[in-house]
């Protein structure tokens, strides 16, 4: 066994908490190369540290992520010191140490540079891809949700085909999640890129002291605050850029942070965007130049958002062995919400306003024979959509410094489902549109906004308790518990220009209070070449009495085993897990939404539901050929069960309930190759197949009857396996990075501008999600459910940096550009043809049948009269042949292709400063 | 000379550049209506509206006329209040009467009548879709932006110490919250066997009606007034009275009432108004006059007649147009047009008028 195989297995990192890892080596005697025992190796010269053993080796164990100091002192020895000791989350830095006797007169003592080598160490059985906050400041990403996404088997916010919502949020160790509606609505805190120490996803064999997730894991961990003083602001905008390269783009950070007292820290961050376009498409222009959309095809009105972030964190040192870390977030975001519908009268579009708050409290007790942590978290999130009493001002870009105020929000707030049966004050009656280019009463809708109003408000308070501990040299221990109180509101009304019961749903509310519990126990044993891993996880959930109906509290035993043995120059790793989950609590109440092809949709809740379970089975290789190069290999399968569907009750659709009616398999093979960022570039490749099947994809989805071709049978309901929607097949990414050194590149006028410049690219090509066909009415499916396929889609993106450095201070500039091609990648299709556009046939008869509706002559003093539609000069259009032709130009308005695609080419340019 | 700030000033000046770019903005909807009116002449046509378009009135400040048009694109047969531009144009404005109750009925919105402060005074009546006779009306006043229709006075009126009346028409404001209008008989004529079936509306009387006030008031000696108008100041009123041929001033203050025209044998006057030394009215035409017996009262059957206008006082009456009947003209602020119902056999179109 060579001595770097057995470093690594007496390597005993902590897995016991995403937010640290562990420093580990051995101390010897320089001269000797003899093992030292009693050492005394501290960190950061606080409580925490260890003695070395007889072989000369020690542990720390639970060093929160981040840079630290060690120092090594024994009797007859010269004491050595390392100031950068990188630990990261899950990870175990070795850090070897050679002391020299004291008696020589030697300057310096000799210590092995720290590594930390999460791809050999066996004890990360966990499949982790993490990202710094430095890593997405030289890569073109700017959230924390796009870092995340370069992850491998990652398709938006779907981890190895799970349904939105099934992630879990970790910050700083403390659980946060949008239990409500996590499948259809943003978490409403988002942690600004500059509190980021690293963000990481974890997908499979994640520690049982973490659940609520069925596909992964989001674990961030911020930044402390340290020595010394410093800060930085940066601007970014697409101001400078003509015609499509300006969308509307501002965003301003400013981020401080330093030492409190003599051992504590601060940090603040404030990152402000706005957008006139908060989400750009790269559709093709229309083809008729009356359409105004023609003037300026880049770019959507009545499509702006506006968001601000805020942390803040406080860290100190009570005595030699606590500290407390105090946290706050708050997240305001507001958005524009662009309705084809109401392309014309763009007044009463809907908008939608989230807003968020997280705040924390964690005390940790370090002591010789544990560590404990206590959380306390409390999250509220309240959002809101609907129509605006006025439409927004904005002051400078897309800010507005105003609050978005909505028809019907004090109603929505109080939940007065009595009041909201009558009309809401506000909501006028809808008609078509007199504004269109072509007046023809038809598809486009104006006048007074379609009536919906959605509030909903989730508070919870959590409190946790996590403690670990070694049970010998060979075993490391931890235990914990967590429990959760929340509270659950929401308000629905749709079509509320209506009296409820005459056409339109009733309101729907509900208030309830779910509690959560969960506890678990966890083990690591390292044997001779080997490392076990056991952990068992109870999670339990009760919705409260106050829900009608609700029967006793659910209870899930989840158990999770991992075996790692290590290989020549490989890591081996084996893992199976049972994963369980809250069903958000959307579900569990009756729901009233706007349904856009229909008059208003009302979904029964099940108080009843279930948790869904998913149950995991990884084989992981990881290897290292080189010191720069590194490999993994991962094949997974998971079995999903219990996935919250639509059941259908009656041949009413309106009747279906919610229920825990699905079940469904992933499958996946995941090749990843690094090279580190030496030498002037870095490069990471990432290739994912999958397939991932289930019996629905979306709790919402009604299940239609299914028309099996060529006989005709119709079978209802199916109990066939498809593709789940996030079924992506093929998936590559590859991340390029390149620097030039500081002292090279062309001389001019006295400098070295180019010294420094730093350059990224990423580049992703993805094979085109599954989508369903239907006929031409659309209640009857062509084939199975996702049986087809949608384009693959490719995108490159790139950043190009120059640090500068003027009177004294740091900064850069920046220019970032998405989809440098500019390429139209394909993301939906209509269900009736599997084209963007439909055919002209279609258009014709959805012209036709418009044209049959509305017959009646349009006279010249009407707001819908259009002198060239006049073909006969005599004041009123009137007939098929001049009425016909704006009909058919209306139609194809209106199914012009707009969301269909993904997003078109953006550029930012940033400079930053620090301080 | 010390070049240690240059950094700085071309990093301060260089975000100010940055910042002074504005942004290219999205697209918005442009405007695709006509403007002006459809073959304008000194005699032009404001609407082509297959069907009925009704009872015009110029808002004070000149700038717009409103009217009461029937819908062709509802099966409830429903009448709205429109807004033109005062030149001829499309439509910038339609309030109807839209609540789910109403699909099932017709709702008729005329008589409108603008305030200087943006206020619409209007009668609204509704009843069952086809019926010959309504269920009821009211006259209304919403504030400036169409809302919060405020019920002034329930139709038809009781008879309070006076002949009740069934509709109200030519509404006026008086300045301040106060409201002139005629009060109408609605006499509905049918025969099936004959294939008749007629709407007779016929003045009884002026009636001026306080915002607030429990019961409108007749202004004495005005009984079967036939049309009603406010002259350049609140007190003073012109009216006409069924079957005369006559234009009368009252002074509101004094009560004083005087002769200031006779139309003599050009025939019966009504739908007077006087303004901006212009007086115009519609004389003559399609009208009978006759006491009924039955009722009791004096019912002026009227189809339209011919539109003159004058400089007044002083002038000689012009006939606008020799070959056009015309009722319920609306003179404009500064006297120099005037929109007016033009009836034919399908029904009443607005046209403009140009004066000298």
């Amino acid at each position: 066994m060579s001595r770097h195989l057995a470093a690594l297995l007496l390597v005993a990192g902590s897995l016991r908490a995403q937010t640290s890892g562990a420093i580990a080596g051995h101390v010897r005697n320089a001269s000797t190369a003899q093992p030292i025992a009693m050492a005394r190796v501290v960190l950061d010269g606080g409580p925490q540290g260890a003695l070395t053993d007889s072989s000369g080796a020690y542990r720390i164990r639970a060093v929160r992520a981040g840079w630290h100091a060690l120092r090594v002192d024994v009797i007859g020895y010269r004491g050595a010191r390392r100031d950068s000791v990188l630990v990261r989350s899950g990870e175990t830095s070795i850090v070897d140490v050679a002391l020299q006797p004291a008696a020589l007169q030697v300057d310096t003592a000799v210590v092995v540079e720290a590594v930390s080598d999460p791809v050999l160490d066996p004890l990360v059985t966990a499949d982790v891809q993490r990202i710094t906050a430095d890593e997405i400041r030289r890569l073109p990403l700017t959230t924390l949700d796009e870092a995340i996404a370069l992850t491998a088997g990652t398709v938006g916010e779907s981890y190895r085909g799970g349904r939105l919502g099934q992630q879990a949020f970790i910050i700083d160790g403390l659980g946060v999640k949008n239990q409500l509606d996590a499948a259809s609505g943003p978490l409403g805190v988002r942690v600004p890129p500059d509190m980021l120490t690293e963000a990481s996803l974890v997908t499979n064999g994640f520690s049982a002291r973490y659940g609520q997730a069925v596909s992964g894991l989001v674990n961030v961990v911020t930044r402390d605050g340290g020595e010394p003083w410093w800060g930085r602001v940066a601007y970014e905008s697409d101001r400078l850029f003509a015609g499509a390269g300006d969308l509307g783009l501002d965003r301003l950070v400013a981020a401080v942070e330093g030492p409190v007292g003599r051992s504590g820290g601060f940090v603040a961050v404030a990152d402000a965007e706005g957008r006139l376009d908060a989400d750009p498409v790269q559709a093709p222009p229309p083809d008729d130049p009356r359409d105004p959309r023609a003037a300026n095809p880049a770019m959507l009105p009545h499509n702006s958002g506006e968001r601000l972030d805020l942390g803040a964190k406080l860290r100190l040192s009570l005595g030699r062995r606590q500290t407390l870390r105090l946290f706050a977030l708050r997240s305001a975001e507001q958005r524009l919400l662009y309705d084809p519908t109401y392309k014309y009268d763009l007044d009463d579009a809907p908008a939608q306003r989230v807003r968020g708050t997280l705040a924390s409290g964690h005390l940790q007790h370090v002591a010789d024979a544990f560590v404990a942590d206590v959380r306390i978290g409390w999250f509220q999130r309240e959002f809101l959509r609907g129509a605006l009493v006025q439409p927004p001002d904005y002051a400078f870009g897309a800010f507005t410094g105003t609050t978005f105020r909505f028809l019907g929000e004090d109603l929505a707030r109080h939940q007065d489902t009595a009041a909201a049966r009558a009309p809401i004050p506000g909501f006028g009656i809808p008609d078509y549109s007199e504004r269109t280019p072509w007046g023809v009463p038809a598809f486009f809708v104006g006048g007074a906004p379609r009536g919906e109003v959605a509030w909903n408000r989730y508070d919870e308070l959590r409190g946790q308790l996590d403690v670990a501990f070694g049970a010998g040299s060979a075993v490391d221990v931890n235990v914990g518990a967590e429990a959760t109180r929340q509270r659950v509101r929401t308000f629905q009304r749709v079509l509320a220009y209506l009296p409820a019961d005459a056409g339109a749903p009733p309101p729907t509310a509900a208030d309830f209070r779910p509690l959560l519990g969960a506890a678990y126990a966890e083990a690591s044993l390292r044997g001779g070449d080997f490392v076990v891993t056991g952990g068992l996880r109870y999670d339990r959930f009760a919705p409260g009495s106050d829900v009608p109906g609700a029967g006793a509290a659910r209870a899930s035993v989840n158990p999770r085993f991992a075996f790692s043995t290590v290989l020549p120059g490989a890591t081996f790793v084996a893992s199976w897990g049972r994963f369980s989950q809250t069903p958000d609590y959307q579900f569990l109440v009756d729901a009233a939404f706007d349904d856009s092809t229909r008059t208003g949709r009302f979904r029964r809740g099940n108080p009843n539901l279930g948790f869904e379970h998913a149950t995991q089975y990884e084989f992981s290789l990881r290897a290292r050929p080189s010191r720069e190069l590194t490999t993994r290999v991962n094949v997974y399968i998971k079995e999903l069960d219990g996935l919250v569907a639509s059941v259908p009750l009656g041949l009413d659709p309106d009747s279906t309930v919610f229920g825990n009616a699905d079940y469904g398999t992933v499958r996946g093979l995941e090749l990843i190759v690094e090279r580190e960022l030496r030498g002037g570039w870095g490069a990471r490749l990432a290739y994912t197949l999958q397939t991932a099947q289930a019996t629905a994809s979306d709790a919402y989805q009604l299940t239609r009857r299914i028309r099996i071709d060529p006989g005709g049978d119709t079978i209802n309901p199916a109990r066939v396996e498809y593709p789940l929607d996030y079924d992506r097949r093929h998936g590559l990414l590859v991340v390029l990075q390149g620097r030039v050194p500081d002292r090279a590149g062309p001389r001019i006028a006295g400098g070295r501008p180019f010294g420094g410049l730093e350059a990224a690219a990423i580049f992703r090509y993805n094979s085109g999600l599954p989508f369903t066909r239907t006929n031409a009415t659309g209640d009857t499916l062509v084939g199975l459910p996702n049986s087809w396929r949608l384009p693959p889609n490719h995108a490159l993106d790139a950043l190009v940096r120059l640090p500068l450095r003027a009177a004294g201070m740091r900064g850069a500039v920046y220019l970032d550009v998405r989809n440098v091609l500019n390429r139209r990648n394909v993301e939906a299709v209509r269900r009736d043809n599997g084209d963007t556009r439909p055919t002209e046939q279609a258009v014709a008869e959805m012209a036709d049948a418009a044209y049959r509706a509305h017959p009646e002559p349009i006279p010249y003093e009407s707001p819908r009269y259009r002198p060239a539609a006049d073909l006969n000069r005599d004041g009123v259009i009137a007939g098929a042949a001049e009425l016909l032709p704006m009909y058919e130009a209306a139609a194809r308005d209106f199914t012009q292709p707009v969301f269909f695609y993904g997003t078109r080419r953006l550029l930012r340019l940033g400079m930053e400063v620090g301080f | 000379m010390s070049v240690r700030p240059r950094p700085r000033v071309l990093a301060i000046a260089g975000a100010l550049v940055f910042l002074a770019c504005g942004h290219e903005q999205p697209f918005r909807p442009g405007t695709y209506g006509p403007e002006g009116p459809f073959n304008p002449s000194s005699l032009s046509r404001l609407t082509l509206n297959p069907r009925d378009d009704r009872t015009p009135a110029w808002t004070p400040d000149g700038e717009w006329i409103w009217y009461s048009a029937e819908r062709n694109d509802r099966q409830d047969l429903d009448h709205c209040l429109g807004r033109l531009p005062a030149g001829g144009g499309a439509r910038v404005e339609t309030r109807c009467h839209l609540t789910l109750a109403a699909e099932d009925s017709t709702d008729v919105l005329e008589a409108p009548a603008p305030a200087a402060d943006g206020r619409l005074a209007y009668v609204h009546v509704n009843g069952r879709i086809g019926a010959v006779t309504p269920y009821g009306g009211q006259l209304t006043v919403t504030s400036a932006d169409g809302g919060d229709p405020q019920r002034i006075l329930r139709l038809p009126s009781p008879p309070l110490g006076r002949r009740g009346f069934d509709r109200a028409t030519q509404v006026r404001w008086l300045g301040g919250d106060t409201l002139v209008f005629i009060a109408e008989l609605w006499i509905y004529v049918q025969n099936d066997l004959a294939g008749i079936r007629d709407t007779i509306e016929t003045g009884v009387g002026i009636e001026t009606m306080v915002l607030g006030a429990a019961v409108p008031e007749r202004i004495p000696d005005t009984d079967w007034a036939s049309s009603v108008s406010v002259g350049d100041t609140a007190g003073v009123l012109y009216y006409t009275l069924n079957g005369d041929s006559r234009v009368f001033r009252r002074d509101r203050a004094t009560g004083d009432t005087a002769t200031i025209y006779d139309f003599g044998t050009l025939g019966v006057a009504r739908d007077v108004q006087v303004r901006a030394g212009r007086l115009v009215a519609v004389v003559g035409g399609s009208v009978t006059a006759a006491w009924d017996v039955n009722l009791g009262a004096l019912v002026q059957n009227d189809e339209g007649g011919w539109l003159y206008w004058m400089d007044f006082p002083g002038g000689a009456p012009m006939l606008v147009s020799d070959s056009a009947r015309f009722r319920r003209p609306a003179l404009s602020p500064d006297g120099r047009r005037i929109v007016a119902e033009l009836r034919g056999p399908g029904g009443s179109d607005l046209w403009l008028a140009e004066l000298p």
